[in-house]
């Protein structure tokens, strides 16, 4: 029975949205999230534009502080840990960003870049150390040594993509957040960083939570997986049966939205002209509401909880609940 | 110098993104007309003691009031001393004052704008109210303020200089700042452990200061005829010591007759503030460039 | 004849560090009511060529060599008021930013109208906002009248993006170009997009020019997919043929990269990146990266080879063996 390493319980991320001198309305970002992740494995974060996945993993983290809820990280509760003591626990958890062009100092070196966290957090005690430490990361990302002088400018998407994952690994973390890592990296250059990902799990034992809006990323590496949307993890359980067996409506026209490299499955004529509206104050109520072809009544009055439909698979609709009254599906 | 430059993560002022700005620098029109200009300027306030032929402040009367001539290439004022002597020297006394000056208002600037900007919420809105009032006095009138308060005098013309320009450094910082903080790269560093004080060191000043830069080098032309403007008005430098504005002053009383007097003051006064002009143009141009459709 | 023919195009980019070759010796046509995808990874030449075409090239750029032959004429020899004439009426160009097309303090009906009036010169505005109302509704924007009177910061991304493609077909063209039309887009809005484009193709018959960076949605729209990798076209087939039948080694690698739905076998990456598109080499363009390299290869660039209804660019398909087909 593998380790939970990370256990997260009602999170919720509100962020306040002043409207003029009097209101403050609240955008509820994340509502309501749990979930657990076991050492060595991933969990996917799929939505759209909106869905809050990106603030779910930063929040996680804790680069925000949660509004609700709590996280349990190595047994550790870190929900409201002041910034002084959660610094020493930050070499455990790590983040890689979507944006390799944004998300290095573009005045630091690439060595400086690596260096910092093994600085930062004491981890080695010489300056033969450092070097030899930073070597060892280059190699395991597959970046030849000479790139340790350059800067971030100097190297192409997928090598700076590789630097982010090195600095990411430089302290040994159980859990790393990857937010889009591939999204802004070609077809060719992606599969390579992708598959770097896969190896670097096998041999360090590494969490991973995936986030991305490419569902066939997603699930290609996840082994367990969330579909967000609007800021509630409307489905949730093992990548194979939800992908192949999506239950939410809005999993399904998710999937059903997704181009096959294959020319003779086209897909059908989308008669929907709707996209997610940002969850501003939202009214009690499942979010999919005005979009989805099944709605019932009581979708609009409350907030469907998740429902267990086996196989550790969970749903939040009201047409998998026995509550609901009218046996749909 | 060596402990300061680890500090700061041993960035180098040569990253290839440098060297390609220096190389589009040298292409800019503006650029190559000013910075030229500006060389010189500097050259002749650096070696002023080797270049002046006659010493400015001593002259002789019976040579008082002479166009320019062989011995004298400017020609001599009123009290006999050689014009271009007195000019380069001048040119000295300006590059100190600009120089100094500027540079009181950078680092007091810097200082106070990535504080600002770094905190934020109302300790950035608070400073920035005062950096407001600072701003609602017209240029000029500030620097006047400042140095009838503080008196007469080289050293004051500085402070003067130093304290009408601070706040546009600390607006212009505190905007940089505001913009880099919400990089992701910033983010990242808290993401790995780096404490505030690392973020805003590393971090945020070296990719802040560019704006910067660009700004030191526009007010420095103006700081120049600022502190000219100063001594034209008695504020400012006082004689016997050669400042441009000062001999502009000075020429006054002999514009008819001795007008090299104030001809080559003027000329040098524009010719140098055109060139940190222009140079700052080129610098604006290659480090701010406009997106054409 | 075909609507669109490319001919031996070469566009050169003059930058700081050197001349680019961003498209080297290209050809490619597009027939009437035909959709042909124009697929590659960053730095393949993709947008340039789309560009070129439009002759909306930036400054530093240049048609170095080719034609562009458009109903007969040859684009290039036009002066720019006969081109304008052509750009926005014959050939219509959408882009992958809404934002950057759309003027932020006009009303949609006051974007379309003055589009449909610099081609209709004389005509009322009232029957500018007709026709506007009207593709509108054909682009199934909901009350399409209300839309007119919208500033397009009310609109989401897709909408937006419905509008452009509206505006675009405002003044009947018969060729669209689309640049990474939906590459911002979720990938439900994109399905949208996506499905909307196939059928007002169908309907008018239009000829597009499609570029993708996304082989799967290329699958979905496109007859014909053209590959380009580093400024050169390597394979154009009919689309079934390149899925099923790739033969360019770089087109077979692009295809095994792809992550799809359902399917955990581990990815086959490239090795290698792009090369320096400043240095043009003597041999073939893929030959640092190719699996299949063969001396010959690195001497001289492949011929065109036509099998079938595939052209391909590749020494295994020419010379003696030009029936090896694996």
């Amino acid at each position: 029975m593998a380790e939970a390493i990370l256990e997260v319980e009602g999170l919720s991320k509100y962020f306040p949205i002043r409207e003029g001198l009097l209101r403050t309305r609240y955008l509820h970002a994340v509502e309501d999230v749990s979930f657990v992740l076991e050492k060595g494995k991933t969990i996917g974060v799929i939505g759209e534009t909106g869905s809050g996945k990106t603030t779910l993993g930063k929040t996680v983290i804790r680069l925000y502080k949660p509004s609700k809820g709590r996280i349990i990280f190595r047994g550790t509760d870190i929900t409201s840990l002041p910034e002084k003591r959660l610094r020493p626990l930050r070499k455990y958890m790590q983040i890689v960003y979507q944006d390799p062009y944004s998300s290095l100092n573009p005045r630091m070196r690439i060595r400086d870049i690596i260096a910092r966290p093994l600085l930062i957090h004491r981890l080695v005690s010489s300056r033969e150390e450092l070097d030899n430490r930073i070597r060892e990361l280059l190699e395991e990302v597959e970046l030849p040594i000479n790139v340790m002088y350059r800067y971030p400018h100097e190297l192409s998407g997928g090598q700076r993509q590789r630097v982010a994952i090195a600095r990411a690994l430089a302290t040994e973390p159980e859990l790393i957040v990857l937010d889009e890592p591939t999204s802004a990296l070609d077809v060719s250059v992606q599969a390579q960083i992708l598959n770097l990902l896969k190896s670097i799990q096998r041999t360090h034992k590494t969490s991973y939570i995936f986030i991305s809006h490419d569902i066939s990323v997603v699930s290609y590496m996840s082994d367990e997986v969330m579909v967000m949307y609007s800021g509630v993890v409307v489905e949730k359980g093992p990548t194979d049966t939800v992908i192949n067996n999506p239950k939410h409506p809005y999993t399904r026209m998710l999937i059903s939205s997704v181009p096959k490299p294959d020319p003779r499955e086209k897909l059908p004529e989308v008669m929907e002209v709707a996209e997610p509206r940002l969850p501003i104050d939202p009214p009690p109520g499942c979010r999919y509401r005005d979009r989805c072809p099944y709605a019932l009544h009581i979708c609009s009055k409350k907030d469907p909880p998740p429902i267990s439909i086996g196989g550790r698979r969970t749903v939040r609709c009201w047409l998998y609940s026995s509550e609901a009254g009218t046996g749909r599906e | 110098m060596q402990v300061f430059t680890r500090l700061l993560g041993e960035r180098a002022w040569l990253s290839p993104q440098t060297r390609l700005l220096l190389r589009k620098l040298k292409r800019n029109r503006s650029f190559r007309v000013g910075a030229p200009l500006v060389a010189v300027f500097v050259l002749l306030g650096l070696l002023a003691p080797l270049i002046a032929p006659y010493n400015p402040v001593k002259g002789e009367l019976s040579h008082a009031l002479e166009p320019p001539s062989t011995r004298h290439w400017f020609g001599t004022d009123q009290l006999g001393r050689d014009i271009f002597s007195r000019i380069v020297y001048g040119a000295r006394i300006s590059l100190i004052v600009a120089v100094a000056g500027i540079l009181i208002a950078i680092i007091a600037g810097v200082i106070y704008g990535s504080i600002s900007g770094f905190i934020g919420g109302w300790v950035d809105e608070a400073l920035m109210r005062i950096i407001d009032i600072l701003l609602a006095f017209p240029d000029i009138l500030l620097a006047i303020l400042v140095a009838s308060i503080v008196g007469p005098g080289l050293m004051n013309v500085i402070i003067a200089i130093g304290v009408y320009n601070f706040p546009q450094f600390a607006r212009i910082m505190r905007g940089a700042v505001l913009a880099v903080k919400e990089s992701d790269y910033v983010e990242a560093a808290r993401a790995i452990g780096e404490s505030r004080v690392s973020i805003l060191l590393r971090y945020i000043l070296p990719n802040s200061l560019y704006p910067v830069v660009v700004h030191g080098t526009l007010r420095s032309g103006a700081s120049i005829l600022t502190a000219a403007a100063l001594s034209f008005l008695g504020l400012g430098v006082q004689p016997p010591t050669p400042e441009w504005g000062a001999m502009i002053n000075e020429a006054m009383k002999y514009l008819d007759i001795a007008p090299q007097m104030w001809v080559f003051p003027s000329l040098f006064l524009i010719i140098t503030v055109l060139g940190f002009n222009l140079m700052g143009d080129g610098l604006n141009d290659v480090l701010n460039p406009r997106i054409k459709e | 004849m075909p609507l669109l023919e490319v001919v031996n195009l070469s566009v050169n980019y003059y930058t700081d560090e050197g001349v680019v070759y961003a498209v080297d010796k290209v050809s490619l046509s597009i027939g009437r009511g035909e959709v042909v995808a124009l697929v590659g990874e960053s730095g393949s030449g993709k947008s340039t060529l789309a560009h070129a075409v439009m002759r909306l090239l930036p400054e530093y750029a240049e048609i170095a060599s080719g034609r562009i032959m458009f109903d007969g004429v040859d684009l290039l020899s036009l002066t720019d008021e006969e081109m304008n004439k052509i750009r926005g009426r014959d050939i219509s160009m959408i882009f992958q930013e809404p934002n950057i097309a759309l003027n932020p303090v006009f009303t949609i009906g006051e974007f379309m109208k003055d589009v449909y009036l610099a081609h209709h010169p004389g005509a009322k505005p009232e029957e500018a906002l007709k026709k506007a109302a009207e593709l509108l509704r054909a682009v199934r924007i909901p009350s399409p009248e209300k839309t007119l009177k919208r500033y397009p910061h009310e609109l989401s991304g897709g909408m937006k993006q419905r509008v452009l493609i509206a505006t675009a077909l405002l003044n009947e063209p018969s060729l669209l170009i689309a640049d990474e039309p939906t590459s911002a887009l979720d990938v439900s809005v994109q399905a949208q997009i996506l499905t909307l484009l196939r059928r007002l193709q169908r309907e008018r018959r239009m000829s597009i020019l499609f570029i993708t960076h996304n082989m799967a949605v290329a699958a979905q729209i496109a007859d014909r997919i053209a590959v380009m990798y580093a400024g050169k076209v390597l394979e154009i087939a009919p689309t079934e043929d390149i899925f099923y039948k790739p033969l360019h080694p770089y087109t077979r690698m692009l295809i095994k990269a792809i992550p799809r739905l359902g399917d955990k076998r581990e990815l086959t990456p490239l090795p290698g990146t792009i090369p320096d598109l400043r240095r043009r080499p003597q041999g073939c363009i893929f030959y640092d990266r190719c699996p299949s390299a063969k001396p010959v290869c690195k001497r001289s660039e492949p011929p065109a080879t036509r099998l079938g209804n595939a052209l391909v660019y590749c020494w295994l398909y020419s010379g003696k063996k030009s029936h090896r087909r694996e």
